[in-house]
């Protein structure tokens, strides 16, 4: 008897249970739970049906409108942007929509989006909101970054291992300032240009050798005038392309040089010098944003350093929160460098981003690259690796204060292996003759939104 | 030898066949109708519509604003509303179907066409109490106050005491800083629901 009583408790129960969870998928239904549950604010079991009844194809205007406004809520704004979009497919007549999906691009540091679809907010919210702002100048990025080389003992010591009978000469940084400023100019609201201007001073230890002769300078300058344009199109909402140029132009004072006579034989001679030489770097870039994650593809093409060099960027940014609590940057690139006289070098560097919130108003960065960094240009041609040495690997960490949405205040901190080559006659090629060390570089950035 | 005729003769075996097996038309449309409901009553809409297509006739005003109907019910508005659409064109006059071609309008959010239809309606019935109060809702939510106060006064006067006009005018009143009169229309509410929240809520504004 007690074991048919518990059979029959154990049926209803199941009957309870099954019958509470059994949602009936079609749109009346649909509509009337996913209203209930989004006026009860009870927004992940909104997604839940929602996303349930998505499968089922039920589509509708307002399952996506509701769904849109939970993915908000739950700070998803990819997933947000998603339903929004859906929507106004459908009707593009509530304002409401249109301001939430306006909210979403910005909140997911989707811009440019957020720039371009402002266009379609009311008269009255852009005045709500200051988005009739008619300066053409939005951005103003301002940097400073030192970084601390080896010390003159140091590199005197790995030079003293170089045999005396080879030929050859050797640079390697000391201290490296630069000061940067930027600004991005909206033209249209497709169309932006950022340009920079950097100054930068090198102060490098300059060892030559050859035929038994050395000559040594701890206090060689080097002065380094960039100027940077990149072109931004907006070309649909989830498509942009960048292309532009870095001119790069150098300038120092030497006397001592290292030249081969017409006997080949390589002497050192004091001939003061002026050089002026100006490098040029161009590229190309491709964005596809998707939910989640973005994808992008970078060609440069430059005349670095006497090289010629050639780098295609591959990367990929995700979100897996669908904000920017949490994001991870990826990126490969291939580097070919032609350094004439048939040497030809390929390198490979991945570069890992991982950036996250820790508070309301702060964000941390974690980020390293592995791979021999020389002549190598990163983010769009607006950092170049043009050093005398080479980096090896890097590993940096950065602390971003948004103090609010106006302006933000950027402190980096990056630990950089190197390595500096004795670069030996005749074949002009790195040698044994090489000695690693660390550098350690902050830089410090205020971004500021007119 | 008395004549028969033949056709007399015929006539009664076949009135007997007719009533033993009908084949008036109206009863298979009756009978479709009838199985339709109890396809929707088990949320079976795709059935429903597939019973109602087997009667279909294109001038059948009820057949047209049925399938209306299903359609909505299964999500599909596209159809409901071409079908909505003939009912209205057999019936231009008729209220009902303008009715229903709201619901799958209303349904994508397209309210500019919503209140097309329900301007339509007032040309023909300019004092439906419910059409007034739902254009004016829509005023309402638009934002445009000043609109949406004259429908809403229509319903009040019409329904002096009736809840949904009371709160709905004292809102708009409100936002077009009407406050006396919304506190009238507040303290009515009240009235007629104490300790409603609404309007709790609107004499907070008022000074």
């Amino acid at each position: 008897m007690a074991c048919k009583k518990l059979i029959l408790v154990s049926v209803l129960l199941l009957f309870t249970i099954y019958g509470q969870s059994q949602v009936v998928y079609n749109f009346t239904d649909i509509d009337r739970i996913t209203y209930e549950l989004f006026t009860q604010k009870k927004w992940d079991s909104l997604i839940d049906i929602g996303k349930k009844s998505l499968r089922k194809n039920i589509s509708f205007y307002y399952l996506h409108v509701r769904m849109g406004i939970a993915y908000f809520n739950k700070n998803n704004f990819h997933k947000a942007i998603y339903h929004f979009d859906q929507a106004l497919k459908i009707s593009d007549e509530e304002e409401y929509v249109k301001e939430y999906l306006y909210w979403s691009y910005l909140y997911s540091g989707r811009t440019s989006e957020a720039e371009w679809f402002s266009k379609k907010l009311s008269k009255t919210f852009k005045e709500n909101y200051g988005l009739y702002n008619k300066t053409a100048i939005k951005n103003i990025d301002v940097a400073y970054n030192f970084t601390q080389g080896n010390s003159i003992n140091k590199i005197s010591h790995s030079i003293n291992k170089i045999q005396n009978n080879l030929n050859g000469y050797l640079f390697s940084p000391l201290e490296i300032q630069s000061f940067y400023i930027g600004l991005l100019t909206k033209l249209t609201s497709r169309l932006s240009i950022y340009q920079a201007y950097t100054n930068l001073s090198s102060n490098q230890f300059l060892y030559y050798q050859a035929s038994n002769q050395n000559y040594s300078n701890s206090n060689f300058n080097t002065r380094l005038n960039q100027y940077y344009i990149n072109t931004n199109i907006f070309v649909s909402k989830s498509v942009s392309f960048t292309g532009g140029f870095h001119f790069v132009h150098s300038s120092a004072n030497y006397t001592t040089q290292l030249i081969v006579d017409s006997n080949d034989t390589p002497l050192l001679v004091e001939v003061p010098t002026h050089s002026n030489i100006l490098d040029i770097i161009g590229f190309v870039s491709f964005y596809k944003k998707f939910t989640y994650f973005t994808f992008g593809a970078s060609y440069y093409n430059a005349g670095l350093n006497n090289a010629k060099q050639e780098q295609i960027d591959l990367q990929l940014h995700i979100f897996p929160f669908g904000n920017l609590n949490l994001y991870i940057l990826n990126n490969l690139s291939v580097q070919k460098q032609d350094y004439g006289l048939s040497t030809v070098r390929k390198n490979v560097i991945i570069d890992e981003n991982i950036g996250f919130k820790i508070s309301t108003n702060f964000w941390a960065e974690i980020y390293g690259s592995v791979g021999d960094m020389s002549n190598f240009i990163v983010k769009e041609g607006v950092v170049i690796y043009n050093r005398s040495d080479v980096i090896n690997n890097r590993l940096g960490t950065k602390l971003i204060f948004v103090a609010n949405p106006k302006w933000s205040i950027t402190l980096d901190f990056a630990r950089l292996a190197c390595t500096s080559n004795f670069i030996e006659y005749p074949k002009w090629n790195e040698t044994n003759n090489k000695f690693t060390y660390l550098h350690h570089s902050i830089t410090g950035i205020l971004s500021i939104k007119l | 030898m008395k004549k028969v005729n033949i056709y007399r003769q015929l006539v009664i075996p076949i009135l007997f066949l007719i009533n033993l097996f009908p084949l008036n038309g109206q009863d298979q449309v009756i009978n479709a109708f009838k199985k339709s409901y109890e396809y929707e009553n088990n949320d079976n809409y795709k059935g429903a519509i597939d019973q109602l297509k087997s009667v279909y006739d294109a001038e059948s005003y009820e057949i047209n604003l049925r399938l209306g109907w299903l359609f909505y019910q299964s999500g599909n508005f596209k159809e409901s509303i071409d079908y909505y659409q003939k009912a209205i064109n057999l019936k231009p006059y008729a209220i009902e179907p303008k009715l229903g071609l709201v619901l799958p309008y209303s349904s994508m959010g397209k309210w500019d066409s919503v209140l097309e239809i329900y301007q339509k309606i007032l040309l023909i019935d300019p004092n439906n109490s419910l059409v007034n109060y739902r254009v004016g809702l829509i005023y309402y939510n638009k934002g445009n106050y000043n609109k949406a106060e004259g429908y809403i006064e229509k319903v009040v006067n019409l329904y002096p005491f009736d809840y949904d006009g009371l709160i709905l005018l004292g809102w708009i009143k409100l936002k077009l800083q009407k406050n006396r009169e919304a506190k009238v229309l507040f303290q009515k509410v009240l009235m007629n629901k104490p300790g409603d929240e609404s309007a709790l809520e609107g004499l907070k504004y008022i000074k």
